[in-house]
Parts: structure tokens; C-alpha cells; sequence
């Protein structure tokens, strides 16, 4: 049951006893606007749906490939969700047994790796692999095709009021066009989380995530810095806040504990506060930053985290996160019967002080 | 000392045909340098008289999931498509698109399942054959062909390494063998530093240096151990070699470029070409990086096009020529990755169930041999050792690998592991 009592945000605070749990790992998990489900997909070809008031499961098959993000219609009753294949998908996500309303197969030409919806829900953003940024009626109509990206597209965010979507990429550039019509407003510079040393064979790193603070000042670019290399890929982590009136850095945030992989998930809280997540080797955390100091005012500890996001009371954080099935590393350390997937796990942190007992 | 095989083929028509080839090169470099480097005439010739092989490795392993033994649709399958091939029912993963047009040319072995999951030992381990400890360190696969198939005479190095980074004489290589079978390495392709003369050194003045050299390294000699001496004998040697052949180091062709790719792999696989073409009886070509602990998918949708690209292009270019006939192609890396996935979602090392591809030089062509378990994981049958490859390359170059013997201070010992053998499928 959601708790409705009084309750103050405290990220400080934060506590959870509950989660959910699946059999790969998840890489994309939100709340949907009606608060009453949370879905995932990852590195499975299924989404999962918990019904959070009896934590049923119910999983939404159909993608051919990995599931690379999802987002909700704000109707509380479409889902969009987007794979590896290149297929947009549109479900009815609300009724006790979801259906796939429609599909685009082909919406992207290799990896289609984040959706997301306008505001006002007329608008469906796409991108991916190609570096075209697709965007699609609400019915699966294109409606336009955005170029300019020269790397894979990461993160898709809307502005807060639908009129403008900011795009980021591989290279560490962020894109803000102007909606509907598509223009390209102006590039924001995040080279500092790309990198590409002389003897890498790839690019490393990328904007892999994007938030916008509710005062519509701030916008915070995830990722990594200073990768060693394009085999294990290991960087410092690295939040740059750029202010939005004069495109110019404001702030640099990185995570107190450890971790050596990018942030892969951002979310601002009431407040000012924002919320992220990286991955690491050994393990990442769960940080809180107030923006005017670059360690956070508290973080939490945690295997390799893919994703937040804020539930629509503004008191409940969906954290998913990586979670071991045996032991893992070089070799085999185990049979093949008891050889599996490592699983995904979903924490939700209450972002308040647990109430006594 | 170490005695030779009776395999290994130094006679004047060798030397004289060589010579030929070399001539040729040299005449075809000197006009603009496009196009395969051999005339119909030479190749035939070069075809009939000599084998060679080329040793492509990516080192730290690339994933057999993500190119040989796709399994689209399964637990540890990843995200990528698997595509068909020339092969009828033979897929491999979307990343190959070039490979899988030359796959009626090519052997593949999805069925290695080897010792060691460390790149530290597990390279060497690899590169050696993993033979059976017998208190000696055995040579890598190019100084056991220049040893047992090379020509001391030849006008150049019969084992080269291309590899990104710096170059020199990586005499260890050798193993008890001694130094001189070691590997030429040129960093980046490239020829040794210095290979040009100053102008302001005639030839003179060069013999004269190099008498004041070789005085030097008399002096030297003494009271150093005999392999380290051989090793500065032997670079500088093998360096006098490149520096008569330019023209083996001019600059590519852009069609060339444009079908091998520009980036590191293509280029150094059009330099190993060019070698081999030359008459070089062992090029190593060399990749880093494919350790992919972290973003192992997003690293393998860009490296892996990266060696499709030039591998397919290779293939094609000796099969029109009919260099395959006679030139042994191994791509590999010493083991694949994991099928289940990190936190960094990367792929860690397996030896356990993996791949590699042959072609050329009487390997079977248009063979897949072996499978994996459904989930990609495990090996579904016979499994082959690194030993059984080095007895099936030996075989494919003429060498027996069971009768010939390396003699080390008059200890016989084999040149493959005991326990292994000749994969007969994979030889036609």
C-alpha cells in the first residue's frame, strides 16, 4: 500500500524496503504518471510491469531485441518503449492485460536507444544509432527527421513546457531544438565527458543523461570524463550542469564513493536536488547533489545503477541497479546448470524519514 | 643448439624466385603503387613455391557472440542480429556484413575451449600452442614457422610483427629457439626508425660505420650471454633488410584505404599484405583493445566493423589472386568473452567456449566446425585445444607435426602438444 501521511523530503534520509526484482538486468525503469505502475526494460526483450499496489508482474512481450528506454504518453495510458533493433513500440499499458496498440519496426536504422514524449503528449522523440533524431505523432506518424548528431544519440529529454527537446550524443554534444518545428536552437559543448585518446579504437563515454530542474535554469548532462581506455572503459564520473539562459558550464558534480563508469541516470527532486546514478566495476552509488558543491550531501552505496526515476508524488525514487547471480568475473566459477544471467534489481528509496515503527 | 627440420626449403630456384617476386615489387611500387603489389606471372609462381601465413590477433578477445557464433534471441545473446551468409544456414552476427559474403572461403571453429582465462599467461600460453611443460620456453607460432620453414637467406625477416605502437626486435618470441627467430616488430606498420640513410652519408662512409659496429659489438660480446648478443646482431640485421625495400612501406592507394578501412586495423592489414605479397613467410598483424570488461556492446558495434572490413577485403583479394591457395589466414584472439554480462555490462574472459577462423593454404573452405550450447555458453561436442590448431597449421604448411622435432641441447622435443592432434575436418 502507498503510505499518504505527512512526510517532508529528506534525501538524507532516504530509506527503502522495497524492490523488484527480474532475471536480466534493467537499464530503463519509470513510474508511470498515474502512479500506480512501475516498468522496466533492459537487457531482455520483455518490459516488466509491477502493478504497485500488489507488486504483480506482468511482462509486455514483442521486441526482437534489447529494450534500449521507454516513456509514457502523460494520457496514463500509452507506453512508448524503444530497442536495439530499431523498433518503436506503443503500448496500452493501463489495462489489466497490456496489448500492443502499434509498432514501427524500423523507426531507426540500427539501435533505437531512447524515446521520449512532449509535455502535452502530441510529440514522440526518437534517436539512436543513425544520429537522427525522429519525431512521431503520438499515432506513430513521422513527423519529422532531425540531422546534425555525428554520434550515436544517448539521451532525449523535453523541456518542461514541450517547447524545446534536448538531445545528446556520443561525441559530447548536447542539441536543443525548437519544438514543433525542429529547429536546431543551438549546441551545448560536453566534450569534457567524451573521450577519444589517439590509441582508442572507439569513442568513449557520451551524454548519457540529461534533467531539467523545475525552475528551467538548470540542465544537467551525465557521463564520464577522462576515459583510459576503450576496452574496460573506465573514466571518472561526471555531472555537468550547464545554465540554461547563457549555455555556459555553472557546476561540476562527482560522486563521494568510488566508481569508475558513467552516470547513466538523472533526475532533479522538489527542491532543487538532484538525484544520479553510475556504474562502476566494483560497485557505484546513489548520489543526492544540491548543485552549488561538487560532492553530494549524501549518497547510498550500490552495485552498477542504470536508471532513476521520480514517482509522481514527488516522495518515491525508482533506483534500478545491477545485482550478481553467482559469482562473476573471468572464467567459469560454476556449472552450466547453475550458470545464469545476472538479474536487475528496482530499489524504491523513500526520499523521507522512515517513519517509527 | 637447435637443429632443423627437413621441411624447411632453402634451395637456389626458392631464392631465385624470391628474387623475382621481390623484383616486382619493387617495379610495381615504383609506378603508383595501386593495386595488388603481384603480377599474374609472379603469383603463380609464388603460389607453387612457398607457403606462408598470416596470424591476425585481437588482442584481449573478441566476443564470439558478437561475430562468429551469434545467438540472436537467447539468454546471453546480446542485442545484435545475426545475418545469413554465403554459407547456406550459416549466420554470423550483423556486425559482419563483409565477412559473411567471403564466409565459402573461409573455416570457422566455433568449438576452442582452452586452459587459461588471464591475458598475462594466457597470450603466450596461447601463442606457444600451450605445449606440455617440459622445463623450456617453447617459441610463438611465427618463430616456430621461422625456424622450421624459414629462410636464413631470405632478403627479408621471415617473422614480422605489425603492430600498433613502437617497434624493435622482439627477440623473446623466440623462446629456447634463440634469438634470431625472433619477431621484427614495426610499431604502427612502420619501418624502423632511421631506415633512410642521411644524404650526407654515402656508402662509403656507411661501410665504414658499420665496420666501426661491428668492432664495437665484439667488444661487446664479451662477457654477455650469447642471446642477448644474437638478439642486437639479429635487429640490426633484419633492419638492413628493410632498408633496401622502401618501397614496401610507400603509401597506400585511397581505393585501397577505402576498401581495408584507414583506421589502425586496415591499414596494418594492407602493410601485412603487402609483406606477405612480398615474400615474408610470417606476419603477425596485431589489434589492442578488444578487452571489453565495460560497454562491451557499444565497444563491439564499433570495433568489430573494424577488422570485418579488412578481413573480408583480404580474403577476397587473395582468393581472386590465388594467393589463398598458399597463404594460411588465422584470425583469433587467446579466448572469447563471457556470455553473461557485468555491471559495467561489458563481457569478462571465457576460454571455455569460443572461436576462431581459418582460411587458405588447403584449410577447408566453407566450413563451420564444432557448436556451442544453445545458450552460447559451453561447447556442444568435441572440443579443440589450441594444440590441435598448431598441429592442423603445421600440417597445412607441410610440417609434421608429430614427426618433426625441435632438438634443444640435444633434448627432442615436439613441436605441438603430444595430446593433441591434426584437426582432419579442417583440412581439405
Amino acid at each position: 500500500m502507498i503510505k499518504t501521511f505527512n512526510m517532508q523530503l529528506d534525501v538524507t534520509k532516504a530509506w527503502t524496503d522495497r524492490k523488484f526484482q527480474w532475471e536480466r538486468q534493467v537499464t530503463a525503469a519509470a513510474f508511470s504518471p498515474c502512479g500506480n505502475y512501475l516498468v522496466a526494460g533492459g537487457v531482455d526483450f520483455q518490459l516488466q510491469r509491477w502493478n504497485l499496489e500488489d507488486d504483480e508482474r506482468t511482462s509486455l512481450e514483442g521486441h526482437p531485441s534489447w529494450v534500449g528506454d521507454l516513456a509514457f504518453h502523460p494520457d496514463k495510458q500509452r507506453l512508448y518503449s524503444v530497442d536495439y533493433h530499431g523498433g518503436l513500440f506503443c503500448w496500452d499499458y493501463s489495462k489489466a492485460t497490456p496489448t500492443l496498440l502499434w509498432k514501427k519496426e524500423d523507426a531507426h536504422q540500427g539501435w533505437a536507444r531512447k524515446v521520449a514524449v512532449s509535455p502535452d503528449g502530441k510529440l514522440v522523440a526518437t534517436g539512436g544509432n543513425d544520429q537522427v533524431l525522429r519525431l512521431w505523432s503520438d499515432r506513430g506518424k513521422k513527423v519529422a527527421e532531425l540531422d546534425g548528431h555525428e554520434g550515436y544519440i544517448f539521451s532525449l529529454l523535453f523541456g518542461p513546457e514541450g517547447k524545446n527537446l534536448f538531445s545528446g550524443d556520443q561525441r559530447g554534444v548536447v542539441r536543443e531544438w525548437k519544438m514543433p518545428a525542429g529547429k536546431e536552437l543551438r549546441q551545448l559543448d560536453l566534450a569534457v565527458l567524451h573521450t577519444r585518446l589517439e590509441n582508442f579504437l572507439a569513442h568513449v563515454g557520451g551524454v548519457r543523461s540529461l534533467a531539467i530542474d523545475s525552475a528551467r535554469q538548470l540542465l544537467a548532462c551525465g557521463g564520464m570524463t577522462n576515459a583510459k581506455s576503450n576496452a574496460f572503459c573506465p573514466g571518472d564520473p561526471l555531472v555537468v550542469v550547464m545554465d540554461l539562459a547563457t549555455g555556459e558550464e555553472k557546476m561540476r558534480l562527482t560522486p563521494t564513493e568510488k566508481a569508475d563508469g558513467p552516470i547513466n541516470g538523472l533526475q532533479f527532486l522538489p527542491g532543487g536536488i538532484l538525484a544520479g546514478i553510475g556504474e562502476g566495476a566494483s560497485g557505484a552509488s546513489l548520489a543526492f547533489w544540491t548543485i552549488d558543491q561538487e560532492k553530494p550531501v549524501h549518497s547510498i552505496k550500490m552495485n552498477s545503477g542504470y536508471a532513476v526515476d521520480l514517482h509522481p508524488d514527488g516522495l518515491r525514487l525508482a533506483v534500478s541497479h545491477f545485482e550478481t547471480n553467482g559469482r562473476g568475473g573471468n572464467g567459469r566459477h560454476s556449472t552450466p546448470e547453475t550458470y545464469i544471467s545476472n538479474d536487475g534489481v528496482i530499489d524504491i528509496y523513500n526520499l523521507y524519514e522512515k517513519p517509527a515503527e | 643448439m637447435t637443429s632443423c627440420n627437413s621441411h624447411a626449403c632453402n634451395s637456389p630456384q626458392h631464392d631465385l624466385s624470391r628474387r623475382q617476386v621481390l623484383g616486382a615489387l619493387a617495379g610495381a611500387a615504383a609506378g603508383v603503387g595501386a593495386g595488388s603489389l603481384l603480377s599474374p606471372l609472379v603469383a603463380e609462381q609464388l603460389k607453387s613455391q612457398q607457403k606462408q601465413v598470416l596470424l591476425i590477433w585481437l588482442d584481449g578477445g573478441m566476443s564470439q557472440l558478437e561475430s562468429w557464433d551469434p545467438k540472436p534471441g537467447t539468454e546471453f545473446g546480446g542485442p545484435f542480429r545475426s545475418i545469413p551468409t554465403t554459407l547456406p544456414g550459416v549466420h554470423v552476427s550483423e556486425l559482419m556484413p563483409y565477412t559473411a559474403r567471403q564466409m565459402q572461403h573461409l573455416a570457422v571453429v566455433r568449438s576452442m575451449s582452452t586452459k587459461d582465462e588471464n591475458h598475462s599467461t594466457g597470450v603466450p600460453r596461447i601463442l606457444r600452442g600451450d605445449p606440455k611443460n617440459r622445463g623450456v620456453t617453447y617459441p610463438y607460432m611465427g618463430s616456430a614457422m621461422a625456424h622450421l620453414k624459414g629462410d636464413a637467406d631470405s632478403e627479408l625477416p621471415n617473422y614480422i610483427w605489425v603492430k600498433p605502437g613502437s617497434g624493435g626486435f622482439i627477440w623473446q618470441h623466440a623462446g629456447f629457439l634463440g634469438a634470431k627467430y625472433g619477431a621484427l616488430a614495426l610499431g604502427d606498420g612502420k619501418p624502423p626508425v632511421h631506415i633512410n640513410r642521411p644524404p650526407e652519408i654515402n656508402e662509403a662512409r656507411d661501410l665504414a660505420r658499420n665496420k666501426i659496429r661491428k668492432q664495437l659489438n665484439n667488444r661487446f660480446r664479451t662477457g654477455r650471454r650469447e642471446a642477448e648478443v644474437e638478439a642486437y646482431d639479429y635487429s640490426f640485421q633484419m633492419a638492413e633488410k628493410l632498408i633496401r625495400r622502401k618501397d614496401l612501406f610507400a603509401d597506400f592507394d585511397p581505393k585501397e584505404l577505402e576498401r581495408y578501412g584507414s583506421h589502425p586495423l586496415g591499414r596494418h592489414i594492407l602493410q601485412s599484405k603487402r609483406l606477405i605479397e612480398a615474400g615474408v613467410l610470417f606476419v603477425q598483424c596485431h589489434s589492442y583493445h578488444w578487452d571489453t570488461h565495460g560497454d562491451n556492446f557499444n565497444m563491439h558495434l564499433d570495433l568489430v566493423p573494424q577488422i570485418d572490413k579488412p578481413f573480408a577485403a583480404l580474403v577476397e583479394d587473395w582468393n581472386e589472386s590465388g594467393l589463398l591457395d598458399n597463404v594460411l589466414v588465422l584470425l583469433m584472439s587467446e579466448f572469447g568473452r563471457t556470455p553473461k554480462i557485468n555491471q559495467r555490462l561489458g563481457r569478462d574472459h571465457w576460454p571455455e567456449a569460443w572461436s576462431l577462423c581459418m582460411a587458405g593454404c588447403g584449410i577447408q573452405r566453407g566450413l563451420v566446425l564444432g557448436k556451442t550450447t544453445p545458450n552460447g555458453a559451453w561447447v556442444d561436442g568435441t572440443e579443440y585445444d589450441i594444440g590441435d590448431i598448431f598441429h592442423t597449421v603445421f600440417e597445412a604448411m607441410d610440417i609434421d607435426p608429430v614427426g618433426t622435432e625441435y632438438h634443444n641441447n640435444d633434448q627432442p622435443l615436439p613441436i605441438a602438444h603430444d595430446d593433441c592432434g591434426v584437426i582432419k575436418e579442417l583440412l581439405s
